[in-house]
């Protein structure tokens, strides 16, 4: 350490505040931690894994039946559900991790005009999120169909299935949302555990309550709840008590625009 | 340069802050003192723009610190120490905030050198002792080179070299004409860094002078004089305006005249005089009377032990 070195340098003054600067510094931090990788590569092993042995499972034991197609995408695609739960968290992690060491006032200061840290941080989620979920997804019916194929006797799903495209793709967005969803929770609640605790309540307990102690007038307003809104865009059977698949999908979509502007308001004008 | 007018900031019912105005010059260290819970670091989170006033203003380098194309340039801050994700190393961390700016690894790798963090900046910031971590805190607010650094409580955690070093960076950046504002709870450490100073207690102004001017003015300076002839010195001396207190046998400790005056008297009147200096009362002397009304978390005696 000496206190020379500081007068002699030769380096420019900082540069002026820019958002692409911003967006490598957010790319910067979240390739930087552990828990982004493991989170990503669970969601790897999940998405991929879990509906493989599924269907393996089930052509291998006892008599597997001809299902029709959707049925067997749903099947494969079946990891997406406990998916939401392990890229909300990577979502909740996207500001909670710099509200619980103190970071985020760094971030702040050196980022005054403070919604650029919400857009680059949003943006680096989206960026990483989607496609991956997405090649996942596909990888998983690839692999999910060639194992539904080579057993005798049962015909192939198809991609081209329109039910089917709906679910593979599906399955993918409405997780990526749910991701979303879990960034606008952990920068409106900024704890970690506070806002797990809100994810899985909202989006695993809740449609089990509503399930249970709704009263039979109103059983029907469940629907409206974000998992299953979502839901209705790949894993639900299509009847009266579901949204249809689009419509449950936009309002999943409007569930994420709506925590996400509520978190830019609270970002913008309150104490750091 | 830091403009602060006026400003106020509440908790619920508690004022933090109460109507506080003073500047900062640049070209040297300015102190930041004040009793805990004081509102010292209420005050520099809001010249960051980190909180938002209740009221009042602030301007750094005479422009809102929000508008400025170039943040990084303005201002360097150093808050609470180790503000990292425990995962992350010291370099990416230091990479993630200069890339904001266009900061790259040149200036990275400088920075970290330059607080003797090179050995282990790849390392997890989460196995970092408290001094390191005020290290990466202050190679934080370096990054920049800004034209305004302030640090709240800087010298926590440093070992006895790391105080130096700190001290010696204070006073290079102010004489490259940086504007430099800092907190500390080590008043001989302060009285050795800081030139001028600004005191609050429980949120409000108590003092805005040089550390020289506020000692002065809150505590009395003494003339301490050793004489076998004690006794008949004292007489002499006997003025209205004049406070002697005997210091033992043969020392008199005398406020409210000048040590000439004294020399000037005793010999005249023959008085050998075999010590005679001034006393000044030291910056902690001087802290503890102009806040001792002020102290809201005080502790209370030791009998109770
Ligand atoms: N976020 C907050 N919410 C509520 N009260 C707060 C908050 N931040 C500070 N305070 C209160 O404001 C007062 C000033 O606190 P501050 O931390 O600014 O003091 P300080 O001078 O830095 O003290 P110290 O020397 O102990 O660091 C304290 O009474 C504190 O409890
Ligand atoms: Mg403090």
């Amino acid at each position: 350490m000496t206190s020379a070195s500081f007068t002699k340098s030769t380096s420019p003054v900082a540069g002026n505040l820019t958002m692409g600067g911003v967006l490598r510094s957010e790319w910067t931090k979240f390739r930087s931690v552990r828990s982004t990788w493991w989170l990503l590569s669970m969601t790897v092993i999940l998405l991929v894994g879990l509906g493989v042995i599924v269907v393996v499972l089930e052509v291998n034991t006892g008599a597997p039946k001809q299902q029709p197609p959707y049925q067997v995408a749903q099947q494969i695609e079946f990891g997406a559900l406990i998916t939401q739960l392990v890229l909300g968290v990577l979502g909740i992690l996207m500001f909670t991790g710099e509200y619980g060491s103190g970071m985020i006032r760094i971030s702040v200061s050196v980022v005054p005009r403070r919604l650029m840290l919400l857009w680059a941080k949003l943006s680096v989620l989206c960026v990483v999120v989607l496609p991956l979920t997405l090649v996942s997804s596909v990888v998983a019916f690839m692999l999910g169909e060639f194992a539904w194929q080579s057993h005798r006797g049962l015909k192939p799903v198809g991609f081209g299935d329109p039910q089917v495209t709906r679910i593979v793709i599906g399955s993918a967005l409405v997780v990526a949302v749910t991701a979303v969803c879990g960034f606008g929770m952990g920068a409106i609640i900024r704890s970690t555990a506070g806002s797990i605790g809100a994810l899985v309540g909202i989006f695993f307990v809740l449609p089990l309550v509503a399930q249970a102690a709704l009263p039979r007038g109103v059983a029907g307003l469940a629907r409206f709840l974000p998992s299953n809104a979502g839901d209705a865009l790949w894993g639900g059977t299509i009847g009266p008590r579901s949204m249809t698949p689009w419509s449950g999908f936009a309002l999943l979509c409007g569930y994420a625009v709506a925590l996400v502007a509520v978190a830019a308001w609270r970002l913008r004008r309150g104490d750091a | 340069m830091i403009e602060v007018e006026n400003l106020t900031k509440r908790y619920g019912d508690k004022v933090a802050v109460d109507g506080l105005t003073f500047s900062v010059a640049p070209g040297v260290v300015t102190g930041f003192l004040g009793p805990n819970g004081a509102g010292k670091s209420t005050t520099l989170r809001m010249i960051a723009a980190l909180d938002v006033p209740t009221s009042g203003r602030v301007r750094v380098n005479g422009r809102d610190y929000r508008s400025s194309p170039a943040p990084m340039a303005e201002l360097g801050l150093l808050l609470e120490a180790k503000a990292v994700h425990p995962g992350r190393s010291a370099r990416d961390h230091l990479l993630a905030i200069g890339q904001t700016a266009g900061i790259g690894k040149a200036r990275v790798n400088e920075v970290i050198e330059m607080v003797g963090l090179g050995d282990v900046a790849r390392k997890r910031v989460g196995g970092f002792s408290l001094g390191m971590g005020q290290r990466v805190g202050i190679a934080v607010a370096l990054l920049g080179r800004p034209r305004t650094v302030v640090m709240d409580e800087p010298v926590n955690g440093l070992d006895p070299e790391g105080v130096r070093w700190i001290r010696a960076l204070l006073r290079t950046l102010a004489d490259e004409g940086c504007t430099v504002f800092y907190s500390s709870h080590l008043m001989s450490e302060m009285a050795q860094t800081a030139t001028n100073l600004i005191v609050i207690g429980r949120g409000r102004l108590i003092a805005c002078s040089t550390v020289e001017q506020f000692i002065a003015k809150t505590t009395a300076t003494s003339v301490v004089v050793r004489s076998p002839e004690a006794a008949r010195l004292r007489g002499l001396l006997g003025r209205a305006d004049v406070r002697i207190a005997p210091d033992g046998p043969d020392l008199l400790r005398i406020d409210g005249i000048t040590p000439e005056e004294v020399g000037t008297i005793a010999s005249q009147a023959g008085v050998p005089v075999f010590d005679l200096r001034v006393e000044r009362a030291s910056l902690e002397e001087a802290f503890m009377q102009a806040t001792h009304d002020s102290v809201e978390y005080g502790a209370t005696g030791l009998e109770n032990l």
